[in-house]
Parts: C-alpha cells; sequence; structure tokens
C-alpha cells in the first residue's frame, strides 16, 4: 500500500511546477478580483484531477499488470486509489480553508465561517465526484472513462435544469442546511458503495 | 526432481483464441525457454501462472503450491519481467528503489543499487530517457533484487541489441549457479534460448507441441536429405514436416523412427519449430 502510495506522489512530481504556478496566477487573481471562490474551485478540481491523472500514467506502463505481478493484491490496487485521492482532497479542503480565511479576514468579503464552509462543500463534492469516477474509470480505461465522466457531470445538472424548467421549484435554504448537516454520513457511504463497486470491478478485470 | 512449476490441464477460451489443456513442468534448478510465435499464448499462459487472469480450468502450482491460494506467498519469491519498463516514464532509479522498497518484504537496497552500478543504469536520468536496454536492465534489477527464486521473463530479450542480449542471457547464468533458483523466459528468439535453456516447451496455436529437455531434443531430432524418390519409399508416419526444393527434400524426423543409412543433419530448435509448424508431409 505505502509503496503504492509514494509510486503515485512520485508520478505526480512532473505537475508540481505547472501546479504551482497555476496557484500563483489564482491566488493573485482573487487578490485582486477579492473573489476566494475561484481560487478554491481550481484548488479542488486539481485535486480532484489527480487521481485520474496518475491512472493515466498507470494505464501508459501497465503498471497494473506489473503490480499484480509483486505482491500487491487486487483489492490493495483499488483501495489505495481511494487513499490516494480522499488524502489530495482533504488537503485540498484544509489549503482552501486556510487561504480562503486569510483572504477574508483582510477583504471582509464573507464571513470567516462562511468560508471555511464553502471550503468543506467543495471538498464534498469533490468526494462525491469521486465516488462515481473512480469506479468509471476501472471498468472502462482513462480513455473511455474521461468521457463517461463527463457524462456523470453533465446528467445530474441537465435533470435539475429540466425539473426547474417544468416549474418544480428547487428546494429553500431550510431543506439545503438540513441536508447539508446529513451529507458528511451520505457522502462517507458513498464511498463505501464505491470501494466495494470498484473492488468488485477489479477483481473481474484481466489484465 | 522437485518442480518450481507445475502447469496441469491449464484451458482459458477467448472468442478468437484457445488456450488448450497446457501441461509442463519447469524442474527446480534449470531454465525453461517457451518459444512460440507472435499469438501462439505464451503471453497468456505467463498471465495465468501470475493470476492476472482468470482460467476456465486446471491448475498451476508454484514451488508446490496453488497460485491462487497461496498468491501473495509465491509472489514474494518471484521476479517478473515484461517486455518494457513498467515504471512511471518521469521517475528515477531511486524513485523505483523506493516505491519497490515498500511492495516487496524482501527487498534489499543493496542488491539492487549493485545491480544498477553492475547494469551501469544512470542515477540522474528519468526512465524516458533511458534506452530500451537501459530500461530492460531496470527491470531486471527490480526483479532480482528481493531475493526471488522463480524469474518469468515474458519477451525480455526482444528488441534488444545482441550485445546486451548477450549480457542479458550472462546474468540469467548466473542467477542460476544458486539451485534453488529456477527461470521461466517466454522469447521468440530461439538461438538466445537454445544457449541457455534447459528444457524447451514449444507452444503452437494456444496447444503445447512438445515441452523436453532441450538436449533430448537436439539429440532425438535429426533432418533427413534425400531425393524426392527416397522420400517416396519412406513411412510417411515418421515424417514430422518435410520442406521439397529442386535438389530433394528436406524431413524432420526423430532419429530413432529411421531404420537404415541415410544423411542426417543436426536439426537446431528453430528447424525444429518451423518444420512442425510450416512444413508439409
Amino acid at each position: 500500500m505505502k509503496g503504492l502510495l509514494i509510486k503515485d506522489l512520485l508520478a505526480m512530481k512532473k505537475q508540481g511546477k505547472t501546479i504551482i504556478a497555476l496557484l500563483f496566477f489564482y491566488i493573485i487573481y482573487a487578490v485582486t478580483f477579492k473573489n476566494v471562490s475561484m481560487l478554491g474551485m481550481v484548488i479542488v478540481l486539481i485535486c480532484a484531477m489527480m487521481p485520474i491523472t496518475t491512472l493515466s500514467y498507470d494505464e501508459k506502463c501497465k503498471w497494473d499488470s506489473f503490480a499484480l505481478s509483486t505482491t500487491v493484491s487486487r483489492k490493495t490496487l483499488v483501495l489505495s486509489k481511494y487513499i490516494f485521492s480522499i488524502i489530495l482532497i482533504l488537503c485540498a479542503i484544509v489549503i482552501v480553508a486556510l487561504l480562503s480565511s486569510l483572504m477574508v479576514f483582510f477583504s471582509k468579503e464573507l464571513e470567516i465561517v462562511d468560508a471555511l464552509l464553502m471550503s468543506a462543500g467543495l471538498g464534498g463534492i469533490a468526494l462525491v465526484f469521486l465516488t462515481l469516477t473512480l469506479p468509471l474509470l476501472f471498468k472502462f480505461g482513462v480513455e473511455k472513462g474521461r468521457m463517461l465522466m463527463l457524462a456523470t457531470f453533465l446528467i445530474p445538472s441537465m435533470i435539475i435544469m429540466l425539473f426547474s424548467n417544468f416549474g418544480f421549484s428547487l428546494p429553500d435554504e431550510q431543506v439545503l442546511r438540513h441536508m447539508s448537516y446529513v451529507s458528511p454520513i451520505i457522502i462517507f457511504f458513498l464511498i463505501f458503495i464505491s470501494i466495494k463497486v470498484s473492488i468488485k470491478i477489479v477483481h473481474k478485470k484481466e489484465f | 526432481m522437485e518442480n518450481a512449476i507445475e502447469i496441469s490441464n491449464l484451458s482459458k477460451k477467448y472468442d478468437e483464441f484457445h488456450l488448450q489443456n497446457i501441461n509442463f513442468k519447469l524442474p527446480k534448478g534449470s531454465i525453461m525457454g517457451f518459444v512460440g510465435e507472435n499469438g501462439a499464448g505464451k503471453s497468456t499462459t505467463i498471465k495465468l501462472i501470475l493470476n492476472l487472469i482468470n482460467k476456465d480450468c486446471g491448475e498451476v502450482n508454484v514451488f508446490g503450491l496453488d497460485n491462487i491460494k497461496n498468491e501473495k506467498k509465491i509472489k514474494d519469491n518471484i521476479g517478473v519481467v515484461f517486455d518494457e519498463s513498467n515504471f512511471p516514464d518521469n521517475m528515477i532509479a531511486s524513485d523505483v528503489n523506493l516505491v519497490m522498497k515498500y511492495i516487496y518484504c524482501n527487498w534489499d537496497d543493496s542488491i539492487f543499487n549493485s545491480y544498477l552500478k553492475k547494469f551501469s543504469i544512470p542515477l540522474k536520468k528519468t526512465i524516458n530517457e533511458y534506452s530500451r536496454g537501459m530500461k530492460m536492465k531496470l527491470s531486471l534489477a527490480v526483479a532480482m533484487s528481493h531475493h526471488a527464486k522463480i524469474l518469468i521473463l515474458d519477451e525480455a530479450t526482444s528488441g534488444l541489441d545482441p550485445i546486451v542480449r548477450d549480457e542479458i542471457l550472462d546474468i540469467f547464468l548466473d542467477f542460476i549457479q544458486n539451485e534453488d533458483h529456477s527461470i521461466l523466459i517466454s522469447s521468440h528468439i530461439i538461438s538466445d534460448l537454445e544457449k541457455i535453456a534447459d528444457y524447451i516447451t514449444f507452444i503452437h496455436n494456444g496447444k503445447i507441441v512438445f515441452s523436453e529437455a532441450k538436449d533430448s531434443l537436439l539429440y532425438d531430432f535429426g533432418i533427413l536429405k534425400c531425393s524426392n524418390s527416397d522420400y517416396e519409399k519412406l513411412d510417411k508416419e515418421i515424417i514430422i514436416g518435410c520442406r521439397k526444393n529442386q535438389f530433394g527434400v528436406e524431413a524432420l524426423i526423430r532419429k530413432s523412427n529411421l531404420k537404415g543409412n541415410y544423411i542426417i543433419d543436426h536439426a537446431s530448435i528453430e528447424d525444429i519449430m518451423l518444420f512442425q509448424i510450416k512444413g508439409g508431409k
């Protein structure tokens, strides 16, 4: 497990510089335009995309079949990706929370509590996204998986748009607030199911 | 003699390819060359041994243990080399060391570093700057740095120049000095295998044609050279394959089957393979 996580970290090395440059750019953007949410979104997006990037590296060098020829089990292979992604997203939440509260402290753009809530919310969305994409990527590989991933984004938002077009009103703030309290439990549950599904997929997969 | 790998009645069916009833034994302390054309089923068999794909039926025993039930224990003692480097290509050699250290519990830094030195693998270059030979040597170094008892190599020498191939063959001969060690090497470069293998297993269209000691193959088989008219008089049962041209006939036979005075040439493993696949009667 540790070996796999280290491998993913090392494989990301190449992108380190690009990411830092990108972050720098968005920090300047956030400071000049007094808009933290953009920065938050970018950071979370980068961290959520990372596992996909490492998966595409793995695919390119056929790492999986090699890893499975060593002592790595299929289950470990799957779990390591989840752990890697969750760690990244948690890091993203912490970074966004720190940066945004720092900025908000000076700019008074939002209440600090709201800034923190926003970071947690973004992280939550990234986690939900992860629970949908990882099984797809394990099943279909990175190329096809990427397309399907877009679909997992598009379809729910289209459904919501359709609903609002037909006159269904969106739930009011009170309901949303209540939902946000239970969301950690829902996310936990989703991650659990997603891991189970991915393990099943990889067990059947032929390398 | 104990067997390092023992395969019995192994089968796997795909839509367009059927690996049927594979049986062979790799005795401990020896090198087995696994030969066959592209697509004959070599890689499929190796993947089945490593449990990378699911078998339909049959059994694979490694060190006398079932390869699925005792997967982890077995794999801790196997070193595997595929036909390319399997590490993300922005890694350097020390990154590989760091990763593998946590994957094999018997990983030995000092052995790995000594191999890097021996193979003169550049320490600062990333893998994508390596030549093909270097990549192969890196993979070999990885496969041999955790005190593995069996090396499994799938087309590890193909695409390499003769000098590097020769170096690698020497490494194998070195490895096999320990009586507990065994090697299964698949290749279509038969001359390489003829140099080092103790056993040759020949697979064709998903079926094993023969699996025998190399020396007995070389001793048993011969190429009969005779005129067309002489050839017609022969019992066709004993002809394994033949090639006709305007000067006469060359036919692959088992020497013990042929009685009488004939000119029989030495048959190389390559001849044996080619006559079996392409030769008519």
